[in-house]
C-alpha cells in the first residue's frame, strides 16, 4: 500500500515514515502544503495522513483542494493538542478520521490501518465469526461455540466493533470515540473495564482466550 | 518651594482654572470700569447742561425786565460764591463787560479744553459753554466744568481698582492654596499609579472616601488595582499549581527512565519503558485539559451548537461509566430522564458529565451512591450529579470550580484539579449556571438552564 505523508517536521515525518515501512508500506514524505497537493494529484496513493498546520497551504485547504481535484483516498489528519474545532472541521473539509498530536505510531498504525481495509468488505456481513465466537448483528446473538452468552447492549457493540476489525488492532481512543462517542480521555478505565467484562463471559471454562491486549497500543481479536 | 515645585503648580490644571478665573475677574473690572466711567461722564454732562441753562433762562430773563446793568451787578455777585459757575458777557461790539471766560465765543452749546489758569490740579480740562444773544445784541456765555464728574468718576474707578485687585489677589491666593492641596493628592494618585506600573500592586490611593471628583477617581484606580492584583495572584497561582502538578510525573518519569537504563533483562527495561509512557501520558492529559479550558473559555465552540437532547447525553455516559462505578465498590443511580433538549456541543456536555462522576468516584468511600437526575419544569431545566460522600464546605465550593482548585485535603488523590473548571467553563459555555449544593451528607453538583429548554 502507497501512503503519502504530509508533514512539515522533519523528525515527526521520518518517525511516522520509518514505522510505516516496517509495518510493510510504501511511504512518500511531502513537506509542505503546496508539493502535498501536487503529489496527491499527480500520483496515486492509499491513504495521505496530512498535518492540519503546514507551511504554504494549510492541511485542511490541500485536502479540499485535493478532494476537489478528485483524490479519492483516504484521509487520516493530524491536529494540535486542544483543538477541538480542528477535529469538525477536518472532518467536514473531507478527512476520513483524525488524530490528535501527540500520538503513539501504534495509534496511528492502527487507525491507518482501519482506514486502509476501506471500503469496508465485511460491514454488510451479519454474522460476524472469528474461531468458534460468533456475533450476529441482526438478532443480537453472541455464541462461543454452542453456549449463547449474555452481552449488556454496550458489550454487544464492543465486541462487534473488535470483531469487524478482527486481526487488526483497535486502540483504546478509537474504542472510545465509536462505541461510547466520547471525544475526550476519561481519567477511568472506562474500555479496561467493559474489555475485561467481555473476557470474563467468552473466554470462560478454559477455552483459548480471543481477546489479546496489545500492551501499549490496543485490543485485537483473533483465533488462537 | 523649589522652583520646579512651582513650575508644576503653575502647569496644573487647577492653577490654570485659578489663573482664567483671575483673567476674567479682570476684564469684568475693567467693563464695570468703562461702564462706570461712561456713565458718571453723561450723567455730570446732563446735570452741568440743565444748572447752565437754567442760569442762561435766569440772566437772559433779568436783563430783559431788569436791564443788562443789573445782569452783570448779579453776575459779579453770583462769581465770588466759590464752585460757581464761569461767565462772560460781551456786548454787540465784542467788549467783554464782565467775567473771565477767555474765549472766542460762538452761539450755542461748545466744549473746549481750558488752559488750567488758577492752578487747580483737580480742575477739569473739559469745559462746557453755552452762548447765547443777549436781548441788547451782546453775548452772555455761562460755561461749567465737569469737574465733579470727575472726581465721582476718579471715586468710583478708584474703588473698581481696589476692590479689583482685591479680588484678584484672593482669587490667585485661594487657587494657589487650593492647588496645592488638589496637587498633593493628585501627587500620592500618580504616585500610586507610578507604583503599581513599577509592579508593587499592593499599593493603594490614598483619600477615598468623600465623593469629590478625585475620591472618585482614587476609588477608581483602587478597584483596578485590586482586580489586578487578583488576576495576578490567580495567574501566579495557576503557574504554580502546573508546575507541582508536573512535578509528580516528571520525577517518576525520571525513575523509571533510570530503572530502564540500568535493566538487566529486556523484560525489565521494557516495563520500565512502559511506566515512563505512561508518566508521558499522565502530563499530556495535564496539557490536554489547560488547552482545551482555554479553548473552551475562548468560546469558539459555540459557532457549532446544535440541538442536543440532555437525557441522551446522561444515558450515554451512565451507561459508559456504570461498571467502573460498580467495580470500584459504588453505586450509580440514574433518575427517570425527560426528554429536555438545549442547544450544545454533545462531546463537551458529556465530558463535562464524565468529570463529575469521575469527580464523584474520587472524592467519595467505597459504598457510597452516585445519583444523576435530570428534570425540567417551566421554569428551568436542572441537571444534578450527587453523592453522599464527605462533601465540600459551603466556605469552598465556589473555590473548587476554578482551575487547579483541589482542597487541601483532597492534594493526595491524583488528577489535576482541573476537572471542575472544566465542568465550570463548559456550563458557562453552555449559557448554564453551575451551582454546588450539600445533600446531606454529600456533594450535588446542578446545571440550570433558567426557562432556555426547548422542550
Amino acid at each position: 500500500m502507497r501512503i503519502l505523508v504530509i508533514e512539515d517536521d522533519a523528525e515527526t515525518a521520518a518517525y511516522i515514515a520509518k514505522g510505516l515501512r516496517e509495518a510493510g508500506q510504501l511511504v512518500d514524505i511531502a513537506r509542505d502544503g503546496r508539493d502535498g497537493l501536487f503529489r496527491a494529484t499527480h500520483d496515486s496513493f492509499d491513504l495521505i495522513i496530512v498535518d492540519r498546520m503546514l507551511p504554504e497551504l494549510d492541511g485542511l485547504s490541500m485536502l479540499k483542494a485535493a478532494r476537489a481535484a478528485g483524490v479519492a483516498a483516504p484521509a487520516l489528519m493530524l491536529t494540535a493538542m486542544g483543538a477541538i474545532e480542528d477535529r469538525v472541521a477536518g472532518l467536514e473539509g473531507g478527512a476520513d478520521d483524525y488524530l490528535v498530536k501527540p500520538f503513539s505510531f501504534a495509534e496511528l498504525n492502527a487507525r491507518a490501518n482501519a482506514l486502509l481495509r476501506r471500503p469496508p468488505l465485511r460491514e454488510e456481513e451479519t454474522v460476524l465469526r472469528v474461531s468458534d465466537l460468533t456475533l450476529d448483528r441482526l438478532r443480537r446473538i453472541v455464541r462461543r461455540g454452542e453456549q449463547q452468552l449474555d452481552l449488556q447492549p454496550r458489550e454487544f457493540r464492543l465486541l462487534e466493533e473488535l470483531m469487524l476489525n478482527a486481526g487488526r488492532v483497535v486502540t483504546r481512543t478509537m474504542l472510545l470515540e465509536r462505541v461510547w462517542d466520547f471525544r475526550f480521555d476519561p481519567g477511568t478505565n472506562i474500555v479496561e473495564t467493559h474489555i475485561s467484562r467481555i473476557r470474563s463471559k467468552i473466554d470462560r471454562g478454559g477455552d483459548p482466550p480471543l481477546i489479546h491486549t496489545l500492551r501499549g497500543a490496543g485490543y485485537v481479536v483473533r483465533a488462537p | 518651594m523649589s522652583s520646579e515645585r512651582l513650575d508644576r503648580l503653575f502647569a496644573s490644571t487647577s492653577f490654570r482654572l485659578s489663573a482664567i478665573y483671575a483673567a476674567l475677574l479682570i476684564a469684568a473690572f475693567v467693563i464695570a470700569g468703562l461702564g462706570a466711567w461712561t456713565a458718571t461722564r453723561n450723567a455730570a454732562e446732563h446735570e452741568v447742561r440743565e444748572r447752565v441753562q437754567l442760569e442762561m433762562d435766569a440772566l437772559l430773563h433779568e436783563m430783559r425786565v431788569e436791564g443788562t446793568p443789573a445782569a452783570i451787578a448779579a453776575i459779579r455777585a453770583r462769581a465770588h460764591i466759590p464752585g460757581s459757575l464761569d461767565y462772560r458777557l460781551a456786548d454787540a461790539g465784542g467788549r467783554v463787560l464782565i467775567g473771565d471766560l477767555d474765549l472766542a465765543p460762538h452761539k450755542g452749546w461748545a466744549a473746549i479744553d481750558l488752559p488750567n489758569a488758577d492752578g487747580d490740579s483737580r480742575r477739569s480740562d473739559d469745559f462746557l459753554v453755552l452762548t447765547r444773544a443777549t436781548p441788547d445784541g451782546g453775548l452772555l456765555s455761562i460755561g461749567d466744568d465737569l469737574e465733579r464728574a470727575e472726581l465721582v468718576r476718579n471715586a468710583v474707578l478708584g474703588a473698581l481698582f481696589w476692590v479689583g485687585m482685591g479680588a484678584l489677589l484672593a482669587t490667585l491666593a485661594a487657587g494657589f492654596v487650593v492647588t496645592r492641596r488638589t496637587l498633593k493628592r493628585v501627587d500620592a494618585l500618580t504616585g500610586v499609579v507610578a507604583e503599581a506600573a513599577a509592579g508593587n500592586l499592593f499599593a493603594r490611593a490614598p483619600g477615598d472616601r468623600g465623593d469629590d471628583d478625585l475620591a472618585r477617581l482614587s476609588r477608581g484606580v483602587n478597584a483596578m488595582l485590586e482586580q489586578i492584583d487578583a488576576l495576578v495572584a490567580s495567574v501566579r497561582r495557576v503557574s504554580t499549581d502546573i508546575a507541582h502538578d508536573l512535578r509528580t510525573p516528571l520525577t517518576h518519569l525520571r525513575q523509571e527512565l533510570e530503572t530502564a537504563g540500568a535493566a538487566a533483562t529486556p523484560a525489565a527495561a521494557a516495563a520500565a519503558i512502559a511506566g515512563a509512557q505512561a508518566k508521558v501520558d499522565e502530563v499530556l492529559r495535564l496539557f490536554e485539559a489547560i488547552l482545551r479550558l482555554s479553548e473552551i473559555e475562548a468560546g469558539a465552540a459555540r459557532a457549532r451548537f446544535a440541538p442536543v437532547d440532555l437525557a441522551s447525553i446522561v444515558e450515554r455516559v451512565s451507561d459508559a461509566y456504570r461498571l467502573d462505578v460498580e467495580e470500584s465498590g459504588r453505586t450509580l443511580h440514574v433518575g427517570p430522564l425527560i426528554a429536555a433538549e438545549i442547544e450544545g456541543d454533545a462531546d463537551l456536555l458529556a465530558q463535562a458529565l464524565a468529570n463529575l462522576i469521575e469527580n464523584a468516584m474520587r472524592h467519595t468511600p467505597r459504598g457510597a451512591a452516585i445519583k444523576i437526575g435530570l428534570r425540567a419544569d417551566q421554569e428551568a431545566v436542572r441537571l444534578s450529579i450527587e453523592d453522599d460522600g464527605p462533601g465540600v464546605p459551603e466556605s469552598d465550593r465556589v473555590r473548587v470550580l476554578a482551575p487547579f482548585m483541589r482542597l487541601d485535603r483532597s492534594r493526595s488523590t491524583p488528577g489535576a484539579g482541573l476537572g471542575l473548571s472544566l465542568v465550570n467553563a463548559i456550563a458557562t459555555l453552555h449559557g448554564a449556571s453551575i451551582s454546588l449544593e450539600c445533600a446531606n451528607p454529600g456533594l450535588r453538583a446542578v446545571f440550570r438552564w433558567d426557562g432556555r429548554a426547548r422542550r
